[in-house]
């Protein structure tokens, strides 16, 4: 087990350089610069600020120098905001997004397990029509229609909840529920197809010919094979939650990571934008090594090899 | 197990309701703090410093205004006129060169300390810096010697413009007479700052100093740095050691940064914000019909207008685009599609800035554009290639670049296609010259014509047209070297009327600031600039 993720996270090693590499030489290629705007900076001060960061290197020397850097756990400074350092942004940012990404998660599991359960006990009648069109429409609904609505009905319409900030728990609810309802249909759907699966099974026909109680079979003989697609989505999904969802966080004005992971292309913050991807990188790495483990732990016939 | 669901449901949603009290008739966080004396205003974005000379943007700048106060500063009611802030008074000479203002003794750092003539020279010096690489040093220009030194042409910063005659008594000698200058005075980039707290931190020029945290940033202005999180917010409160702390009513100021104008205007109906910076284009009919009390539309000094590349075929032929500006229907535009209550261009300069009356030069006459293109050898439209407008990815610049597309196909027979591009890609394709059409905009830093016609002189890097008139460069050159307000204007209008005739870029609107606002806040004005003094600013429930 401990040799298994040894060497996974020695793997993940050259699939994080690559990333960073790919990302480093991606982004130089954009038009504009971090500096660029709308009112003209004259040459001589342009010179003078891409001197300031290194920028008037050739790419290859830069390129060199972010990695030595990164090799210290240096992510330099933002370009963006003046004074503040790309690890300082991400420290300051990760935690909201960490706890927005937990509630969602919790939301989603807490909907989208039981429906799916009760969708696959009774298919092709109401109890799995009427949870499963709930789902699609969880599924069709994207973020940006579902956040505005709950904030215009549950915030403006009657008043339980403010629409923006992250100051009070009650502030939480909104863009949890708008983040959380869009994974938990996934999970329903996935939920259903996994334990329908089990369901039909032989060693399921047994048990209850053997006259083992409903409420056994389900838990205790289905349960845990019919999640294995559940598990398996998680991994990355995990990653994505607590990683910050930019429409979500502008929707209410949280200041998570998310906002930030898209301004910074927006604004060619070219620190911000490699230490962002490189962090979330390395969490989708982090979770599916999680994912592996669970899998393997819950499916027998799953080996850890590695 | 149906019942236990129902019954788990109804239990989550009684702790949802829980969490939040559950009584909707309570205090909405507007009035509470409309009771407590503190101003809760929404910002376009995150403010991305706030340190005066490495500001970028309008929004960040109007912050650092209300933290730092220089010797003059905005007049409550009237931009044009200067209020006294840390010069109590000042006079200058007849050719209006040489500046002299006389600092008060009570101003104060938020630490305690004195506000001197030499922190200001201080600052100046720092703005220079060429090592600081401050983005728009070159707005204090207009000090003698401030390029040489900025370029590192001179070294010795006593042959700058800018002396400490003693501890109250400042001298700005400028390179060239300008009348206008205490509006110019009154922008962000020349606020002082604390030269004690700037060299504990860093040096003079160190760019990536830690001096704007909230527990290290000494101000002198009305307000002093309490809370500053990237993205949730940026709270001022009132400083003690101002010296018109008397005049300060409110307690603190929060400035709550919103990505989306939905957002926030959903914010403001929740009751969260007393001032909605920007309102999404599809409310103000809204607002204007059912609450005609929130919603505030003031004229601002702001161009909206397309510029022309004229390095391209046919558009190198002023005839050419001439017809392309006499196609377009500006009433029917700002009525129908921009729908700002916006004034129609008749010129490049918004009319009566500080005075200056802008020449009538652009009209709205489809035969006369006709006639035009057919003399450029294009008879209805014939033998006209394809071309393409450009903007930046945006609903509003997209409906109003459908609208022009839509005139000069039914005037001049003319196609046009459109395409837009994220904001830093199309800021290249414009420098590059590299679009036909491309919308744009202008607005002035300080109230002044020449903060709108400098840009039109050949070398400027803000011209992107590929046009150049030396007549249109003598002229500016003879404004800047005037001292006579009128000789002034009458050469900037010589100037601007070459500038409408040869068209290099189609003015069409004069656009308004349109916000929301609480009916609590009082004692705010419209404002030209759309920067107001905050320590007038007060709120009273109503």
């Amino acid at each position: 087990m401990l040799k298994f993720i040894a060497s996974r996270l020695l793997q993940s090693i050259p699939v994080l350089l690559l990333i960073a590499t790919a990302t480093f030489f991606m982004v130089r290629l954009a038009p504009g610069g971090p500096f660029s705007q709308e009112r003209q900076v004259s040459p001589v001060i342009l010179e003078k600020i891409n001197e300031h960061y290194g920028l008037n290197d050739p790419i290859i020397v830069q390129y060199g120098n972010y990695l030595k850097n990164l090799f210290k756990l240096d992510l330099g400074p933002s370009y963006a905001y003046q004074g503040r350092s790309v690890k300082e942004l991400i420290a300051e940012s990760f935690p909201v997004s960490l706890e927005l990404g937990c509630y969602a998660l919790l939301v989603a599991l807490a909907l989208g397990i039981p429906a799916g359960i009760i969708a696959s006990l009774k298919p092709n009648t109401l109890y799995d029509y009427l949870p499963m069109s709930f789902s699609m429409l969880g599924i069709c609904l994207p973020t940006f229609v579902l956040g505005p609505l709950l904030a215009l009905t549950l915030g403006i319409g009657l008043g339980w909840f403010h629409v923006s900030g992250w100051y009070t728990l009650g502030d939480r609810v909104l863009p949890s529920l708008t983040l959380g309802l869009f994974y938990g249909a996934y999970i329903a759907r996935l939920t259903r197809a996994g334990m329908l699966e089990i369901l039909s099974k032989d060693f399921i026909r047994t048990a209850r010919a053997k006259g083992v109680p409903e409420h056994k079979v389900i838990f205790k003989h289905s349960l845990k094979g019919g999640m294995l697609p559940v598990v398996n989505f998680l991994g990355p999904a995990v990653a994505g939650l607590i990683s910050g969802s930019f429409v979500v966080e502008t929707i209410f004005q949280i200041p998570g990571l998310g906002r930030h992971f898209v301004n910074a292309a927006f604004n060619r913050d070219y620190t911000m934008i490699m230490g962002t991807v490189l962090f979330y990188a390395i969490l989708i790495v982090l979770f599916n090594l999680v994912v592996d483990i669970i899998q393997a732990a819950m499916n027998p016939r799953l080996r850890l090899h590695d | 197990m149906k019942p236990r669901i129902v019954f788990a449901s109804l239990l989550l949603s009684h702790l949802l309701v829980g969490l939040n009290c559950g009584c909707s008739k309570r205090e909405t966080p507007v009035e509470r703090a409309t009771r407590e004396n503190i101003l809760l205003m929404g910002n376009p974005g995150e403010a991305e410093t706030l340190d005066p000379h490495l500001v970028r943007g309008m929004y960040a700048g109007i912050i650092t205004t209300s933290l730092m106060e220089g010797l003059v500063i905005y007049h409550p009611t009237d931009d044009t006129l200067p209020e006294p802030g840390v010069a109590e008074h000042w006079s200058h000479s007849d050719d209006f060169r040489t500046w002299t203002f006389h600092l008060r003794d009570n101003a104060r750092w938020s630490n305690g300390d004195p506000v001197v003539a030499g922190d200001f020279v201080y600052s100046y010096k720092r703005m220079l810096s060429p090592a600081l690489g401050a983005e728009f040093a070159d707005m204090l220009y207009v000090l003698h010697n401030a390029e040489a030194y900025h370029q590192g042409e001179i070294e010795d910063f006593d042959l700058v413009g800018a002396k400490a005659l003693d501890d109250h008594t400042l001298e700005l000698r400028l390179e060239y007479p300008m009348p206008n200058f205490l509006n110019m005075l009154k922008h962000f980039y020349w606020l002082p700052v604390h030269p004690a707290t700037i060299e504990k931190f860093g040096k003079i020029d160190s760019r990536l100093s830690t001096w704007t945290r909230p527990e290290n940033y000494v101000g002198n202005g009305p307000f002093r740095l309490k809370e500053h999180v990237t993205n949730k917010g940026i709270i001022i409160e009132k400083s003690p050691t101002y010296w018109d702390a008397d005049t300060v009513q409110l307690k603190e100021v929060h400035f709550l940064p919103f990505d989306r104008h939905d957002a926030e205007e959903r914010a403001f109906r929740a009751g969260q914000i007393h001032y909605v910076s920007r309102v999404p284009i599809n409310k103000i009919d809204f607002y204007l019909e059912n609450y005609p009390e929130l919603i505030h539309i003031d004229d601002y000094v702001l161009t909206y207008f397309y510029r022309l590349n004229v390095t391209r075929w046919p558009l190198t032929d002023e005839r050419v685009r001439q017809a392309l500006s006499l196609a377009i229907d500006r009433e029917s535009l700002i009525k129908n599609v921009s729908l700002g209550r916006e004034r129609p261009a008749h010129g490049y300069t918004p009319d009566g800035t500080a005075g200056y009356s802008t020449p009538q030069e652009v009209e709205y006459n489809p035969e006369k554009a006709r006639a035009l293109l057919e003399e450029a050898g294009f008879p209805n439209g014939k033998g006209f290639p394809t071309m393409d407008i450009l903007y930046n990815t945006s609903e509003t610049h997209k409906v109003v670049a459908e609208a022009i597309q839509q005139m000069w196909r039914k005037n001049l027979n003319l196609n046009f296609t459109l395409s837009n591009q994220e904001w830093k890609v199309y800021l290249n394709s414009q420098r590059e010259l590299n679009y036909d059409v491309s919308r744009s905009a202008w607005v002035a830093g300080y109230i002044d014509p020449m903060a709108f016609l400098y840009m039109w002189t050949s070398d400027n890097g803000n011209n992107n047209t590929g046009w150049s008139n030396p007549h249109y460069d003598a002229l500016i050159k003879k404004a800047y070297q005037t001292s006579d307000i009128e000789q002034r204007h009458a050469y900037l209008q010589q100037a601007e009327t070459i500038l409408l005739q040869d068209m290099p870029m189609i003015p069409l609107y004069w656009t308004t600031r349109i916000y929301i606002m609480s009916p609590d806040v009082k004692n705010w004005n419209p404002k030209l600039l759309d920067n107001r003094p905050l320590k007038y600013i007060y709120l009273e429930s109503s």
